[in-house]
């Protein structure tokens, strides 16, 4: 737009000569120090809030997530080298969505697409590695593709204060209420109910939820029409053709000795540099033979050149991962003891490219679930696969002692057996720290009824793959 | 830019110099009323001396002046009182002194809330979409296809003037 004109007028966005001189006033009086009696007041409230909350968790401890598999044979040994589908595709327009999507936003995205969670979770348990993009263009695909698509008036959809007050009722914070109030959400109610039937009320997937309903919907008359919903076999069909599964096959035409030196060369750094350092969040090859090294945090541009110096190659790709492989590594090993001693481990493992922690039970229970939902707060560093054949259990293939991106591989529950990294280097850091990216905490005003939202999100998932595969 | 201390508390006037366009404007474009912009720039500014916070950089004590304006005006726009009584006087309309400037200001105005917002801090304020997403709470991409929808709007309306690409 034109520039001259946005600078006038922002010159004239001035505040009234009155509202200056009534805060300069305000802020001229002393400020009143609350009575003693309203302290104590509020230190009491505080103390009965502090003692409920801590009683209720006590009795009801969270629960980590797990997914039943009945194929653990088949399925058992990918840790080592997963191998995935990694074109940047801008599908519907979201360029910057090129991540692999976590279970739970597939799973809330599925659900906002009309899939029942039983569907969601079957198609979770085939490994498909689908990303943002992909799922964007599947669903403008399929919704092109639908001859008739736009629903007819029996589609009830939800909006406005119905939707927030549906928001709400379903145990979501507040706040995301009002952006939904104030954003103009809206979405079926057919979707709406299949997603609530997941009980997950983290803002994630509500989040994941509506964005899937707002590709869903044609905005183009500001009246909310959606698509009949895509069918499963639509959605497998889609993954053949585009997504790769974690067979742990290379492309047959791909050369990769020039990115398993160029992780050799990287490895061989951090080996001489004392261990991986908090940036690193692990690395795989992709199914171009192209070496991805996950980095934790907001990174500059010369950052990546000097990964690129350390590597000795140009051919390296960059994706972003929320924790270092140090802490997977530490809670890999965490889990596993913890798993041992209640005699449930079949394996554990580090999936780098996913950047969590693979974890092989032959059963749960509740005190196994609580046990990881304290090494996993946040429900998304350890996948649990709980086998529904207790015999599943074959040994980890013997290594060659190559060096190897991808994940360390599994380990299997000998006495005293910790899982051993397969490549340098040695030293591990005893201490890593989930790694905190610079947030600045504007949640720290004076009215608490102000904070609408978490200011800033360390782990977005949203944030666009970098380096010479990118095409953005 | 002469460099300012970074506790809250400091060099008042300096600071309502710096940033009242930032908080008045960006509360305008969310009311779309001088009244009430006025209101939320006292608040926002009593809110940020009373804090008393100390700020990493100037980046952070912008970001945090920008995150209590639109809180504030949230609660201006949504508060059941607002939504259940009518002014006595209608509030007097947002006016430039150029009818161009009125003409891009009606139509920034005339769209959805979605768009408005993300449109006024990337033009006016020249956020960048990182920047427009962190206020907002968006996700970048989301950021950016409101930016661009509304662009797309805001064309329409204005018919193509005021744009220079």
């Amino acid at each position: 737009m034109n520039r001259q004109l946005l600078s006038s007028m922002r010159e004239q966005m001035v505040p009234s000569d009155a509202a200056k001189a009534a805060l300069l006033d305000a802020l001229a009086k002393p400020r009143r120090r609350p009575a003693l009696p309203r302290y104590a007041t509020a230190i009491a409230a505080c103390a009965v809030l502090a003692v409920g909350v801590l009683g209720y968790r006590y009795i009801a401890q969270p629960l980590h997530s797990y997914i039943k598999w009945s194929m653990l044979t088949e399925n058992f040994h990918t840790g080592a080298l997963i191998i995935t589908e990694n074109d940047v595709d801008s599908g519907g327009g979201e360029g910057d969505r090129d991540q692999v999507m976590t279970s739970r936003e597939l799973r809330s995205a599925m659900t906002g697409a009309g899939f029942s969670p039983a569907e969601a979770e079957d198609y979770l348990s085939g490994g498909w590695q689908m990303t943002w993009a992909k799922w964007w263009k599947f669903l403008h695909q399929t919704k092109d593709g639908h001859p008739g698509a736009a629903a007819g008036p029996d589609r009830v959809s939800l909006s406005g204060e119905d939707f927030a007050q549906a928001i709400t009722d379903a145990g979501f914070s507040q706040d995301v209420a009002q952006t939904c109030l104030l954003e103009g959400w809206r979405a079926d109610a057919a979707a709406w109910d299949s997603f609530l039937s997941l009980e997950d009320t983290s803002d994630q997937a509500l989040l994941a939820f509506h964005q899937t309903q707002e590709v869903l919907r044609d905005e183009a008359d500001g009246i909310p029409i959606y698509t009949v919903p895509p069918t499963m076999e639509e959605l497998l069909t889609f993954s053949q053709e585009e997504l790769a599964v974690n067979t742990g096959d290379l492309d047959a035409q791909a050369d990769q000795s020039e990115s398993v030196l160029a992780y050799q060369n990287l490895m061989d750094h951090f080996a001489q540099t004392g261990g991986y350092p908090d940036w690193y969040g692990g690395a795989y090859i992709d199914s171009h033979a192209g070496l991805v090294v996950l980095t934790v945090g907001d990174q500059e541009k010369a950052f990546y050149q000097q990964i690129w110096a350390w590597a000795g190659s140009e051919r390296i790709g960059f994706s972003d991962a929320k924790y270092s492989l140090g802490t997977l590594r530490r809670v890999q090993q965490q889990a596993a003891d913890a798993m041992h001693e209640l005699g449930l481990l079949i394996g554990c493992g580090v999936n780098e490219e996913l950047n969590r922690v693979e974890l092989h039970l032959n059963g749960i229970t509740r005190g196994a679930q609580v046990l990881l939902a304290r090494l996993d707060p946040d429900d998304d560093i350890i996948q649990v696969y709980v086998s529904e054949d207790t015999n599943a259990y074959t040994p980890a293939p013997e290594e060659d002692g190559g060096v190897q991106p991808g994940g360390v591989p599994e380990t299997p529950p000998h006495p005293g057996t910790a899982p051993q990294p397969n490549s340098v280097p040695e030293e591990e850091d005893p201490t890593p720290t989930i790694p905190q990216a610079a947030t600045y905490d504007l949640l720290d005003t004076d009215d608490e009824d102000l904070i609408a939202y978490e200011p800033i999100d360390p782990t977005d998932p949203t944030t666009p793959v970098h380096g010479p595969y990118s095409n953005g | 830019m002469e460099p300012l201390p970074l506790r809250a508390g400091g060099e008042l006037p300096d600071i309502i110099d710096r940033y009242q366009n930032m908080v008045y404007g960006t509360a305008l474009a969310k009311t779309n009323s001088p009244a009430d912009a006025d209101d939320v720039f006292q608040e926002v500014f009593l809110a940020y001396f009373q804090s008393r916070k100390t700020f990493h950089d100037e980046e952070h004590r912008k970001a945090w002046l920008l995150r209590t304006t639109i809180n504030h005006c949230r609660r201006i726009t949504t508060s059941s009182w607002r939504r259940k009584t009518a002014p006595l006087e209608e509030d007097l309309p947002v006016q430039f002194r150029e009818p161009e400037e009125d003409q891009v200001w009606s139509a920034l105005m005339s769209l959805e809330d979605a768009y408005r917002l993300p449109l006024y801090l990337y033009y006016f304020q020249e956020l960048s979409t990182e920047e427009v997403a962190r206020a907002l709470s968006l996700r970048p991409g989301t950021a950016r296809m409101r930016l661009s929808r509304g662009r797309e709007k805001l064309r329409e309306l204005l018919k193509g003037d005021f744009f220079d690409e």
